[in-house]
């Protein structure tokens, strides 16, 4: 029974995160990648960790999504045009096939099969389990938690640092249009460039 | 080799479900990392480019729950996958946030508008 179900998540998961990738219109993107989470969550929960699948569920389909759909909303974004460049989107697929048939062949050999962990297997996913994972966590990695309270401090400062205005919201525009005439500019040099280039595009 | 994965080869006993083999929970992670390099690589959209990295902090998560489930559903994985989530959120926080200067000088977010390193 456990099976067919996992199944299920596993497609609903590769499917939404597919649809992410592929998908023109950002908004779009953001609601699969939130589908891709839960399925995810669904599958933590199937394999065992709870706890996880809670996390996943506040911090990756509520947090992070929420910042994401804002940032969405603030920017006016359009639709995504393809890269003019096709060359990377011809080899991009095709080094991803390979590199997926490279770690199918390589997963089933990896020796994490170790019978013997340090696991509580009797109570896992109750509280039995929820007790060792805090040991773990307060008692062995306790200066790797406070390492991550410094780092989510420094992603404060960074933040706010970074979204302030420094200068006038004249002195902005002013730069944003010097930046849309340059860009104008080597959009119309571009052309003769590419039609003589050496870069063999066409042929 | 790949018909060793194909076969249903349930993991260990003792752990919850174990019909679910464990290298399937891993060619899955394995799908999802690549599916969040392709988006890495070939969208143009840099807000798009953030949801495949998060697409490849998801699929190391789950490596690492694999691996955990593999030992016994041993601890020392979860809290991994959790500091990979706070990793992930500061980075979704910061990465954000320079989205958003950036877009406030250049009105758009293609990367390949993005070819000289200055402010």
């Amino acid at each position: 029974m456990a099976l067919p179900v996992f199944l299920i998540l596993a497609a609903g998961a590769v499917f939404f995160a597919a649809n992410v990738v592929l998908r023109r219109n950002p908004a779009e993107c953001a609601v699969h990648l939130v589908g891709s989470f839960f399925c995810l969550a669904g599958i933590y929960l199937m394999i065992g960790f709870p706890f996880l699948a809670a996390l996943q569920l506040l911090v990756y389909a509520g947090a992070i999504m929420v910042l994401f759909l804002f940032v969405i909303m603030l920017l006016d974004l359009r639709r995504e045009e393809p890269r003019e460049n096709p060359r990377i989107s011809t080899i991009a697929p095709l080094a991803m096939g390979l590199l997926f048939g490279l770690l199918a062949v390589v997963l089933p050999d990896m020796p994490v099969a170790v019978a013997t962990g340090r696991g509580a297997v009797a109570g896992a996913g109750g509280a039995e389990g929820g007790k060792e994972l805090a040991n773990y966590l307060f008692g062995r990695h306790l200066l790797t938690f406070e390492a991550t309270s410094l780092l989510l401090l420094a992603g404060i400062f960074g933040v706010v640092v970074l979204a302030k205005r420094r200068t006038s919201r004249k002195a902005d525009l002013e730069r944003l249009l010097e930046n849309i005439e340059a860009e104008s500019r080597t959009e119309r040099k571009e052309p003769p460039l590419v039609g003589a280039g050496s870069e063999g595009v066409a042929s | 080799m790949i018909a060793s994965i194909l076969a249903v080869l349930p993991a260990a006993e003792g752990i919850p479900n174990p019909s679910i083999p464990t290298s399937w929970v891993l060619l899955l992670a394995a799908l999802l990392f690549i599916l969040g390099i392709y988006g890495f690589l070939v969208r143009r959209d840099l807000i798009v480019v953030f949801m495949s990295i998060e697409l490849m902090l998801n699929a190391a998560n789950l490596t690492f729950l694999a691996a955990a489930r593999e030992r016994m559903l041993d601890p020392e994985g979860q809290v991994y996958a959790i500091f990979v989530i706070t990793v992930a959120a500061v980075e979704a926080a910061v990465g954000l946030a320079l989205l958003i200067a950036w877009f406030r000088l250049r009105a758009t977010l293609d990367v390949e508008t993005a070819v000289e390193l200055e402010g």
